[in-house]
């Protein structure tokens, strides 16, 4: 093969890979949205900037806490947690596991779980941290949330969950859609 | 400036028909037999840096409009839109490949559309799918995907886009994960460039954009070496000028026959120099010898001390085989390591910072001084304004650790100033009579 074939045959890989990657990463969130329980998770926004991904909306949820894991054999890099819904409506966790359980909607916690050197307890930060939004409604998201104290608005972030993976849906405030609440939040 | 041959000739052959000294058709023949005349080198160089130039902006501008984030936007459109930015891109520089491989604007720009193209796709589709991925996974990705781009379209700017991310890919990771086991990666991420650069240096030395690439790669591993050295806790000292001794020592081993060429068109030697020195200068205060500088928890500290200390012996070694070149304003700045691992050696006497600050001062001096003699015997400016910047720098330093008034200081300052502007005033004075002898 001479040089200009072989640098025809590298750019051919090199585009492959690079359609391979975004699509990889496009079939698999899509038959999380497709196919996965829904859940909300109670949160609070703040409003940070990416640089490559634009303005996204930070999210800081209550502490979940895990107990009762009978053996965690793997360490805590391999926790599977599944997800109930309680009577406020917000999830909440049902139960911990070494190893993914079969039947029920489960997510791959890794290395966003601790243990608590005073009780044991598994402690979980939820992974889906941020919730990418229009540049203009970012900011007034936030800002509606800081006052919630005094107008009691309600947060929360609708996630489908399925085979250890999450992808959050909505941003949800007072019972809205964030990406239509604009103007309508001052 | 000379013209070239072929366009010189070029211009006379109307001429010579005109004349009645060639018919057309023999004009025409050597028109033929010699060829077009060559794109003047500025002229081409301006239309690579325009094309480079214009993609960049056009990529760039590109991602802004995506990071919008257009709320009228559906999830399949957004999807859409990502995919077709991407193969567009991929067209313009398939055709580049295939029909324009001779144009260094077309590759080039091709190419470096095609880079920020696959950073936009993977970003618009992680934002669009709300992907819990880190910025260092993108950065990852992208650098990856963008490496073959090097080879296919033999682009430089492409190359230092790809130091450029392996670097903020470092800086990201470690940030979430202070492991020094990065710090290899690392490497190994940048060296996907290397080869490529191995074949540009031979055979394009010279040329803008080799320099421009070889100054991204050494501006790259400087900051590179600052966050490995940063995150590398007690040892600091002995990684930080070990590995900007070793930048420095491939620098000066790239020279050809042993010629210092200008500053600039040594990018490794020029910024492993800088780094060296701005350390010394630094090991002269006595704070910096202290115990606790923080750093990693997550490396083997005794394994971190063992690297340094390697790195250190390794610059060591390149100083002494300068020494016998009789380089020896070169292996003077090679003191720098040589403190660090004194330091590690005398650690376990007390009061080891006032020594080793004081050790420090004295090498300043006597790298100073080095440099001042160097540049005095070659005739090079400067050389001689580096040691003596380097002199002042420290003997201010030290000036203002002690308690002195005001009145004093002002004087201090100008005799010393003064001085500075006679030494360059005498230099140049000798310089023009040289030339005029």
């Amino acid at each position: 093969m001479n040089t200009r074939n072989l640098m025809i045959a590298l750019f051919a890989i090199a585009v492959i890979a690079q359609l391979a990657v975004p699509g990889w990463l496009l079939a698999r969130h899509e038959t999380v949205l497709r196919n996965g329980e829904a859940y909300r998770f109670e949160c609070m926004p703040v409003d940070p900037v990416d640089l490559l991904r634009g303005r996204f909306v930070a999210l800081r949820f209550s502490e979940m806490q895990a107990d009762g894991i009978p053996d965690l054999d793997h360490g805590i890099d391999e926790l599977f947690v599944t997800f109930e819904t309680g009577e406020d409506g917000f999830a909440q966790v049902a139960g911990a596991f070494a190893d993914p359980p079969e039947d029920s909607p489960h997510l791959k916690i890794g290395k966003y779980a601790w243990r608590s050197l005073a009780n044991g307890e598994i402690h979980i930060d939820l992974p889906f941290d941020r919730f990418y939004m229009d540049e203009n409604v970012a900011p007034e998201a936030e800002a509606a949330m800081r006052r919630r104290g005094r107008g009691a608005r309600e947060a929360y972030l609708e996630v489908r969950i399925l085979d250890g993976r999450a992808v959050p849906v909505e941003l949800y405030i007072n019972g809205k859609p964030a990406s239509e609440l604009r103007g309508q939040l001052n | 400036m000379t013209m070239h041959p072929v366009r010189w000739l070029h211009e006379e052959l109307p001429k010579l028909v005109q004349g009645g000294i060639l018919d057309p058709a023999a004009a025409d023949r050597l028109k033929q037999h010699y060829g077009p005349p060559p794109r003047s080198p500025w002229k081409t160089g301006a239309m690579v840096l325009l094309g480079t130039l214009g993609s960049m902006l056009l990529g760039g501008g590109i991602i802004l409009l995506f990071a919008h984030n257009w709320e009228a936007l559906t999830r399949p459109t957004k999807a859409a839109l990502a995919f077709a930015l991407l193969i567009m891109a991929q067209l313009f520089a398939g055709f580049a490949v295939l029909k324009k491989r001779d144009s260094a604007a077309w590759t080039e720009g091709a190419a470096v559309f095609l880079s920020g193209a696959v950073v936009a796709s993977i970003a618009l589709i992680a934002q669009t799918y709300q992907i819990v991925w880190e910025i260092d996974q993108i950065l990852l990705a992208w650098v990856l995907l963008m490496a073959p781009l090097v080879y296919a379209l033999l682009s430089r700017m492409t190359a230092a886009l790809v130091w450029v991310g392996s670097t903020w890919w470092l800086f990201a990771k470690m940030e979430i994960r202070d492991d020094l086991v990065y710090g290899l990666a690392y490497l190994a991420l940048a060296a996907l460039a290397v080869p490529f650069m191995v074949q540009q240096f031979r055979s394009h030395r010279d040329e803008g954009r080799t320099l421009l690439l070889n100054w991204t790669a050494g501006l790259a591993l400087a900051l590179g070496a600052i966050r490995i050295g940063v995150e590398s806790g007690d040892p600091w000292r002995l990684v930080l000028s070990g590995l900007f001794g070793l930048l420095f020592l491939f620098g000066v081993s790239l020279e050809i026959d042993g010629e210092s060429g200008a500053w600039w068109r040594a990018p490794f030697r020029s910024i492993g120099a800088i780094g060296l020195t701005v350390m010394l200068f630094l090991f002269t205060f006595r704070e910096m010898w202290g115990d606790d500088m923080g750093g990693t928890e997550t490396s083997d500290v005794l394994t971190v001390f063992l690297i340094g200390i390697a790195l250190c012996a390794l610059a060591l070694f390149g100083g002494y085989r300068l020494i016998r070149d009789q380089r020896y304003h070169q292996a003077a700045l090679l003191l720098t390591p040589a403190l660090a691992l004194i330091g590690l050696l005398a650690g376990r006497f007390t009061n080891t910072p006032s020594i080793m600050a004081v050790l420090a001062n004295l090498a300043v001096l006597a790298v100073g001084l080095t440099l001042c003699i160097h540049g005095f015997q070659h005739h090079k400016l400067g050389t001689v304004n580096g040691g003596l910047v380097l002199l002042l720098a420290v003997f201010l330093a030290r000036f203002m650790d002690i308690d002195l008034t005001f009145l004093v200081r002002g004087v201090a300052f100008m005799v010393v100033g003064a001085g500075f502007l006679a030494v360059n005033g005498w230099l140049y004075q000798r310089s023009r009579k040289e030339v005029a002898s």
